[in-house]
């Protein structure tokens, strides 16, 4: 490990790039195998090769439907939006694709031995990091850590100022906002900037808005002026719209420079040359700045300061270049945007130093670290619970945003009922005080708790928030033997043996061949999983169809499920899969029941919960999904963490399982058999166009 | 930030141009420009009252090709631009002059205000071109400290690279090193000799309507012809589409570069084709404008009065010698792997920004740690008349590929009994046939003493520069006339005019620039 080459990616929504650390501490762009510094977040799956970059894009026009763009978007989501070549593939692994073309390239260059940091927008949540995290390791990278686009930003301008030397450094502190408008993402942050310390003061930001929605308003524009002389519209047809997005995107780009454009449209035999002036295209895009604007404001609000405390504006992403961001800056700030680092290359640099900080943090490669690194998050964390006035679910929150990293908080929760035998404890993310409004990001449950516990008997809540963002959760009955310890046990997101296998699959060279064989393995393994009782053999259907995307992996390889519980025991991570525990336990109801020690309740939580992930988007047979869906939290989870006073948080509660698990059993039961029989009808019918259960 | 100005180079192409800095290390940088490129093409765009310089301009070239103003650096020396735009004449080296005007604002914001600069220019450019880009620099609102040859940047930036700018660097044998570099507009082989911390050329030659342009226009048409065979139409015929395909085949390029085949795309009339093309085909539709590479080169060496086995090295240079078809020519005449250390498009604008901070260090009184000899690469002469034949013929007074700075005599006769007058005609050229020269200016020496005999002698003196400039002196011996003259060419622009272009493009208060 002693010589690992720190790389820093942006992987970005329409462009990625990498840049290293020399042995001088200074970066330099890695530039990929076509000679270019920047490549094109674009997948083109062939037959036998699946293509990434500028030859990708070139082939949106001719195949729509086998080029995967603007991915990003979808992380955190089952599936990528758009079907390619009829299956629906899960974005982490479009985005491995291209990590792996990003990892390929700096191989040739600097070999093998390299450590990487990812970035991502700070305004990512923990399901986009962790699926981020994922698509790296699919990719075979060495993924020290998941970073911030901002964060990244301004350690590369520390760099160009010398801020990263404690020496070399202007000796006053400065308040720098980065306002970086990507592709697809738009975060601004405040930073404060101290010799040898970058500290995060807050951060905010809209994870779907970004150069490309201002592209969309262009086509959209333009097809209806079209339309209006030729009576067609050219977005009908995704070739057409595909080569209307293109132009559209030239000429932005040219109206950057220029006041005014004509667009090309070329449909059905008709040419059309559109003209754009800039200030049309401002007009056209007006709000989309606004929303920037309004979050800029919002920001400098949630970090109690003004625009006259801001000593620099730092612009990130290459939508920055459009001259209404700049413009609109100057106005709301009164200063002129810094253009001290290159928008195109800032974040990768930075990410490049940062894993020189973090190899050098280790005893790695170069010597100490010159500069600290302080971050916060960007949502609130809480856990859901009952409110005893109103008696509603509310989402009390532990920590709050902006916080700096690591955190730690504890809170006191009650039980909400007299012989509480067990606690829900549902992990929340987001600033409402509405857990409907929340993104429920994972749960635990503490079982067995003795008999005869009164109500309101104290439950103590532990999160911890390290700098990475991951968040680990510890809760404990006091005057009990009962704790339960998780790091984020997530609803949605790959097992790690998923990620190992599609990781497998990624190191040899695949084309969209082998993507689709390893989906019609899975497809045919999944109904036929065995199982050694008849509660534990439907269970991995269920896992399959409707519930959780990712778990079919698992076991349909016949990973042996005593290797699954203890990948459970020992990390802990997303280990969703429902099958395993089961198995563990002797494949009767009553395994599902108490299990002791938390590292088989673990996975044990996530049983009540694979049901309710149908998240999925999956247009898995509709007969069975009612039957999936009520074992869900209605019945399970009413019993939640009842929160009071922030004091005297009331409690969770879950309740009398035995009862309860009985029903549960039976729905699952009852949607396996519906699930399992449409889905060999559908199997049998068009088993080509089933769309696939991840 | 009140940090002195970094010293900055640059890289003045014919169809694109880059700019380096030095960083706080002393390492050479390239800079982005505002589009985030590294390489800014060489283009203007006169778009009704704004100038735009760079990608925009190259997309309009081919929408609006009466507008754009492209490969201006070919028309350098000339009194104007080959074509009017928009009913003007502009002279070469305003439209040079926008180009780097550009570069100064988009790196400016980047690195602050700077003005002193280095520019390179190819190796065979002669004086008369040298004056044009230093004039350039100025109307951009530069102060250019000097201009040097592209393949000794190179050179320099390749000796950085391999550590003989370092203390230890002194040490170091003796290297001879031929640079290839071809561009995207020019071709250029240089011969040097890098001796410790000196930079010395051996022999230049060059093509300057040969370069990475001339590959592209191939592929261009071998993917017009698989589509034509495929659509039976021609997207050449459109002018739109043709830029499109010029610029996809540019791109294909590169890739072929690294891959064996690739897929030209082409959306022409709502048809849509993937045109294959591999490498092979692409080498052998390629195959003359390398022969004439190889020609040059071979030329080049024989000049130094060197064989391939006297080379240390082959020193790539120039976008265009990504081409393994480059790479595998050298290999085979040389024996040994080119070299491609350095990078092939960026090399240039970091060796001018080492030489920069050369002269930067000097000029605050620090010790120079490189020196640069350059030789000059073409004869210079002055016009006789063949006694016999009575034809003009070029006397050479300065062969080329001689070591500068110089100074060389020449001995000729007067014509006639009684010649009052005499008419000196400098011609720059190889050709023994004065016509065939470039005539870079004259003088006349007047009022000779009557009554001098025919044949009498008349001394010319050159005296050339390191910067390329030249002096001439006449003397008459026996009589008392002598003139010397440093030559301005015919073809400059008057301090007024630079200052008013000055004051137009970048702004800037005229200076006491001459």
């Amino acid at each position: 490990m002693g010589k690992l080459k720190p790389i820093g990616i942006d992987l970005g929504t329409t462009n990625s790039s990498a840049a290293w650390v020399d042995h001088t501490g200074r970066t330099a762009m890695v530039p990929n195998s076509e000679g270019d510094i920047l490549t094109p977040s674009v997948v083109f799956f062939d037959d036998y090769e699946v293509v990434v970059g500028k030859e990708a894009r070139a082939a949106a026009i001719l195949y729509p439907d086998r080029v995967a763009e603007c991915v990003k978007r979808d992380m955190g989501q089952p599936v990528y939006s758009k079907p390619i070549r009829g299956q629906y593939l899960p974005p982490e692994v479009i985005q491995a694709c291209i990590l792996r073309k990003l990892k390929a390239d700096v191989l040739h260059i600097l070999g093998p031995d390299t450590a990487v940091v990812i970035t991502v927008p700070a305004y990512f949540d923990e399901l986009r990091r962790k699926a981020t995290a994922d698509a790296g390791e699919m990719a075979g990278l060495r993924v020290l850590d998941i970073v911030n686009e901002p964060t990244a930003a301004a350690l590369s301008f520390g760099e160009a100022v010398g801020f990263l030397t404690p020496s070399g450094a202007p000796k006053e502190e400065m308040t720098v906002m980065v306002y970086d408008l990507g592709g697809g993402t738009f975060d601004v942050t405040l930073l404060h900037l101290a010799p040898g310390n970058i500290r995060t003061i807050a951060t905010d930001g809209d994870v779907q808005l970004g150069g490309r929605d201002w592209d969309l308003r262009l086509v959209d524009y333009v097809a209806e002026q079209f339309k209006a002389a030729h009576g067609l519209d050219p977005r009908q047809t995704a070739p057409g719209l595909q080569r209307l997005i293109e132009a559209c995107v030239e000429a932005k780009h040219t109206l950057s420079a220029r006041m005014k454009t004509k667009v090309r449209v070329v449909h059905e035999g008709r040419i059309a040359d559109i003209e754009v002036t800039r200030e049309k295209f401002e007009e056209l895009t007006a709000d989309l700045l606004e929303r920037t604007a309004y979050t800029c404001r919002q920001l400098l609000a949630a970090a109690k300061m003004d625009w006259r405390q801001v000593n620099r504006i730092l612009l990130v992403g290459g939508s920055t270049r459009m001259p209404m961001v700049s413009r609109m800056l100057k106005q709301l700030s009164g200063m002129e945007p810094d253009h001290t680092v290159n928008p195109d290359e800032a974040v990768a640099r930075g990410a490049a130093q940062y894993a020189a900080y973090l190899l050098a943090k280790q005893g790695g490669v170069y010597t100490r670290p010159s500069f600290e690194v302080v971050n916060v998050n960007a949502h609130s964390l809480g856990v859901e619970g009952i409110d005893p006035d109103t008696l509603r679910k509310t989402n009390v929150i532990l920590i709050p945003r902006n916080t700096p990293l690591p955190a730690r908080f504890t809170e006191r929760f009650a039980t909400k009922t007299d012989n509480q035998r067990s606690i829900v404890i549902q992990i929340l993310e987001g600033e409402s005080s509405h857990p409907s409004d929340c993104t429920p990001i994972g749960r635990t449950v503490i079982r067995d708790l003795p008999q005869g516990l009164p109500k309101g008997w104290p439950v103590e809540v532990t999160f911890e928030y390290a700098t990475n963002g991951r968040l680990s959760v510890r809760a404990v009955v006091p005057g009990t033997q009962s704790e339960v310890q998780l790091e984020l046990e997530r609803d949605r997101g790959y097992t790690s043996e998923g990620v190992a296998r599609w990781r497998q699959i990624m190191a040899g060279s695949p084309g969209f061949g082998d993507f689709e064989r390893l989906l019609q393995e899975l497809l045919h393994l999944g109904p036929a999983q065995p199982g050694a009782s008849a509660a534990v053999r439907p269970q991995a259907p269920v896992g399959a169809e409707a519930g959780n995307w990712a778990t079919p992996i698992g076991p349909a390889e016949g990973y042996p499920p005593a290797g699954l519980a203890a990948a459970g025991a020992s990390q802990a991570v997303v280990g969703t899969s429902p099958a395993p525990p089961v198995p563990g336990g002797g494949g009767k109801p009553a395994s599902v029941g108490p299990l002791a020690g938390p590292a088989a309740s673990v996975p044990m939580a996530t049983i009540l919960q694979s049901p309710v992930a149908p998240a999925t988007p999956l247009s898995s047979p509709p007969q069975a999904s009612p039957p999936a869906s009520p074992p869900a939290p209605p019945p399970a989870s009413s019993p939640t963490l009842a929160a009071t006073s922030p004091s005297q948080q009331s409690l969770a509660a879950s309740e009398e399982d035995s009862l309860r698990r009985v029903v549960i059993v039976g729905h699952v039961v009852a949607a396996l058999l519906g699930l399992a029989l449409g889905y060999l009808i559908l199997h049998i019918m068009r088993p080509e166009t089933f769309p696939l259960p991840w | 930030m009140s940090k002195q100005p970094p010293a900055v180079g640059i890289d003045l192409g014919t169809t694109f141009s880059v700019v380096a800095m030095l960083n706080e290390a002393g390492q050479p940088e390239t800079l982005v420009n505002a589009e985030g490129d590294r390489l800014t093409p060489s283009l203007v765009l006169f778009d009704n009252d704004q100038v735009i310089v760079g990608k925009e301009a190259l997309k309009a070239l081919a929408t609006e090709a009466e507008w754009v103003a492209e490969c201006s650096k070919r028309d350098v020396g000339h009194r104007v631009f080959h074509k009017a735009i928009g009913g003007k004449q502009y002279p070469p080296e305003v439209i040079e002059a926008f180009i780097l005007n550009k570069l100064r604002a988009d790196t400016s914001a980047r690195i602050g205000d700077y003005e002193k600069v280095v520019i390179t220019v190819p190796a065979y450019f002669d004086e008369v071109r040298r004056k044009a880009t230093q004039d350039a620099g100025y109307m951009a609102g530069f102060e250019v400290m000097d201009i040097i040859n592209e393949p000794t940047a190179a050179a320099v930036a390749f000796g950085y690279e391999k550590g003989f700018l370092s203390p230890e660097g002194r040490t170091h044998k003796p290297e001879i090193v031929l640079v290839y570099d071809l561009g995207g507009g020019t071709f250029d082989v240089t011969v040097m000799e890098i001796h410790g911390r000196e930079f010395r050329a051996l022999a230049t030659d060059g093509d300057v309507r040969l370069g990475g342009f001339d590959w592209d226009q191939r592929l261009v048409d071998l993917a017009a012809e698989g589509f034509a065979r495929e659509h039976f139409l021609d997207p050449r015929e459109d002018a739109r589409a043709a830029g499109k395909l010029w610029r996809e085949c540019e791109e294909a390029k590169r890739t072929l570069s690294v891959r064996p085949k690739t897929f030209i795309p082409i959306d022409f009339m709502g048809r849509t084709a993937r045109v294959e093309i591999t490498r092979q085909q692409f080498e052998e539709a390629t195959q003359d404008l390398l022969d004439r590479t190889r020609f040059t080169t071979e030329q080049t060496l024989r000049a130094a009065g060197l064989t391939w086995e006297k080379l240390d090295r082959v020193l790539l240079v120039g976008g265009a010698t990504r081409m393994p078809m480059v790479r595998q020519m050298l290999q085979k005449l040389s024996g040994k792997e080119p070299d491609a250390s350095v990078e092939a498009d960026e090399a240039v604008a970091h060796g001018a920004a080492l030489h920069a901070g050369l002269l930067l260090a000097k000029s605050q009184g620090k010790p120079r740690i490189f020196k640069i000899k350059n030789v000059n690469s073409h004869s210079l002469g002055v016009v006789g008349i063949d006694p016999l034949t009575k034809r003009r013929r070029n006397g050479i007074v300065i062969p080329r590929n001689t070591p500068l700075p110089t100074t060389a005599r020449r001995i000729f006769r007067t014509q006639k009994e009684n010649q009052r007058s005499i008419l000196v005609e400098v011609v720059e050229g190889e050709s023994p046939s004065a016509d065939d020269c470039t005539q870079i200016g004259r003088c006349s020496v007047r009022g000779l003493p009557p009554g001098l005999p025919a044949k009498s002698p008349v001394h010319v003196y050159f005296h050339y520069r390191t910067n390329g400039r030249l002096k001439v002196r006449v003397e008459v011996p026996n009589t008392n006339t002598q003139i010397e003259t440093e030559f301005t060419r015919e073809n400059s622009l008057p301090k007024e005019h630079l200052d008013g272009w000055r004051k137009y493009i970048c702004g800037k208060e005229p200076t006491d620039y001459a």
